[in-house]
């Protein structure tokens, strides 16, 4: 079981206890008004995706605590750091002192814990005006960026936040996404998942968080199906890139160990940042074994197949979703009943959330390309489809 | 698992010759795929519109009720036959609530049956295919294994031999394809 320190640290009244709650307690954003200072350092031991457990150190933000933390507990609270997020409030009214504090910390970071990542949250950005946010959070960012080159640090992520909006879900989805150990392998097979699917975007939650894991998107057609006197062909590319063409294509099933020799496509942009460009990565279409009788008309036939490019989508959705989901999840439990899934659909697309493996859940969007009359991807297949890929993903998700 | 832009081309096979359109459903009546379109207009030369205000989803998921009906009938009828020993009775009424009671999950009655004569009982309760005569068209129905039909909507006119045997196929077809998800 790996067992990850994390450091939240921050002046006091900053929203380090709230956040923590919010993300990992259940607590809505009105609960945290009750919640009162802490005091030294709380620790507490949150399992996340069924190994990994954080060791989160929520260390009480007064002056008098800092004073310990720099001076007789500096070894014990900053050595071994996994990660450390800093909090910055947006309506302090010492922001000198802030940095001060902040360069401290950072110091005492590269001294025990020089490997550590480090994540800066400016926080109760709901209390700026919303056509100030954006000049207000690049000139803390800027103001941060300045304290870090001065203790040496050159790597670090900044996060604007409030506990009432997405925001919280969005930094802290980046943040644990960091200490999954094997994300790239999920992301590839998430990738090949979607491309099964003919889903436009599928995403993993972690179940208690609801925090976005992983992402994969449908990549923007190379290759399109072109109808020609009502007989599909399917042209599709193989490695060298040189267009085959192919007719009676089949129902396309994959085992186990078709997915194990899968060689993927250049990987989908991260939850993180949904709009940036996929990072290149070695290997051609994605294969998957066929029915006996066409495999060899089959073979080399990528995942590719018949994808119109997708719209311009928000690039907050996952979030918002995170938050709108959690939200219902935690309203469910109240009503004494215990959410397992939830399926919306309009004249544009079908969403799926479904419970997937143990320790998460999984959202498969389809959009519905062709209203003609039976088209489209159906919910039955899109159903079958993820309660068979749950024993294949519970390899990389272990259960706790 | 499926790959869902693809079943509509698999079933493209049985379309034509008076087969307009072909869906694939679950035993639940759930739609995986279709391919063709509602049927046409009339075509004895009265000027009345097509009667098919329903999606395909809702024409499987009737039709697929009405197979299921049929198909317990059957199964109930093969329990009544007089020269069926208690052996191959119980193996038959083994494999009909292992088909019942695993959804999702290929029923494989062979491997359930610990003789040949079971074996073939157990095939016997299932559902081959059905052809339903109506005023303005013909459905036929054919198993594709213990979950999934294949349906097929077609013109009045179509012989129903010919109906029947590109179902049965068609559904021999997808049913091996379907038996590799287990």
């Amino acid at each position: 079981m790996a067992k990850k320190k994390v450091l939240l640290m921050g002046k006091a009244h900053s929203g380090k206890t709230s956040m923590r709650s919010i993300i990992f307690a259940n607590y809505l954003a009105r609960d945290t008004m009750r919640l009162s200072p802490t005091l030294d350092v709380e620790h507490h031991h949150v399992r996340f995706l069924g190994d990994l457990v954080l060791n989160l150190w929520d260390c009480g933000g007064q002056d008098a605590f800092y004073e310990s933390y720099f001076e007789r507990d500096r070894e014990t609270i900053f050595r071994s750091v996994e990660l450390l997020i800093y909090v910055f409030d947006i309506e302090s009214d010492n922001p000198e002192k802030d940095f001060d504090h902040f360069a401290g910390v950072l110091e005492a970071m590269e001294e025990n814990s020089p490997d550590a990542r480090i994540f800066v949250l400016v926080h109760k950005m709901d209390l700026v005006a919303e056509e100030e946010r954006e000049l207000i959070l690049d000139d803390r960012r800027r103001l941060i960026e300045e304290s870090c080159r001065g203790v040496g640090v050159q790597h670090f992520q900044c996060f604007g936040t409030s506990i009432w909006d997405e925001t919280l879900y969005k930094a802290w989805s980046e943040i644990v996404t960091n200490l999954i150990p094997n994300i790239g392998v999920l992301e590839r097979h998430l990738s090949d998942f979607c491309g099964i699917c003919d889903a436009d975007e599928v995403v993993l939650f972690e179940r208690a968080t609801f925090l976005v894991i992983s992402h994969a998107q449908a990549q923007e057609g190379k290759i399109h199906a072109v109808e020609e006197t009502g007989r599909q062909k399917i042209f599709h590319e193989d490695k060298e890139g040189d267009e085959e063409e192919t007719t009676d294509a089949a129902v396309l099933e994959s085992n186990e160990d078709g997915f194990e020799d899968v060689q993927t496509s250049p990987s989908p942009p991260s939850a993180v940042s949904p709009t940036a460009d996929p990072p290149a990565s070695p290997g051609g279409n994605a294969t998957l074994s066929t029915i006996p009788s066409n495999q060899n008309a089959m073979k080399g036939v990528g995942r590719q197949i018949a994808h119109s490019p997708t719209p311009q989508f928000d690039a907050h959705r996952f979030e918002k979703i995170s938050n709108i989901v959690k939200q219902f999840k935690l309203s469910c439990g109240k009503a004494q009943s215990q959410f397992q899934g939830l399926h919306v659909s309009n004249s544009k697309f079908t969403a799926f959330i479904d419970a997937f493996t143990a320790n998460t859940y999984i959202m498969v969007i389809i959009s519905h390309k062709d209203p003609a009359w039976g088209q489209g991807t159906h919910t039955a297949a899109t159903l079958l489809n993820i309660r068979k890929a749950r024993n294949h993903f519970e390899q990389f998700i272990p259960r706790s | 698992m499926i790959r869902s832009s693809a079943i509509p081309i698999v079933l493209e096979r049985a379309v034509g010759d008076g087969i307009h359109s072909v869906l694939l459903v679950d035993a639940d009546g759930e739609l995986l795929g279709s391919c063709g379109g509602p049927p046409p207009a009339s075509s004895n030369g009265s000027s009345e519109k097509s009667i098919w205000p329903l999606d395909a989803a809702f024409v499987g998921a009737l039709i697929s009720e009405v197979a299921s009906d049929y198909r317990r009938m059957g199964e109930e009828l093969l329990l009544l036959d007089p020269q069926l020993d208690s052996v191959r009775r119980q193996s038959s009424l083994d494999a009909s609530s292992n088909a019942v009671s695993q959804k999702g999950v290929s029923t494989d009655m062979n491997n359930n049956s610990k003789s040949k004569d079971d074996k073939m009982t157990a095939e016997g309760a299932n559902l081959r295919s059905l052809v339903i005569e109506l005023d303005h068209g013909v459905v036929g129905v054919a198993s594709a294994g213990p979950d999934f039909y294949v349906i097929a909507l077609a013109d009045a006119s179509v012989q129903h031999g010919s109906l029947s045997g590109r179902l049965r196929s068609l559904g021999a077809y997808v049913r091996d394809s379907l038996s590799q998800l287990d």
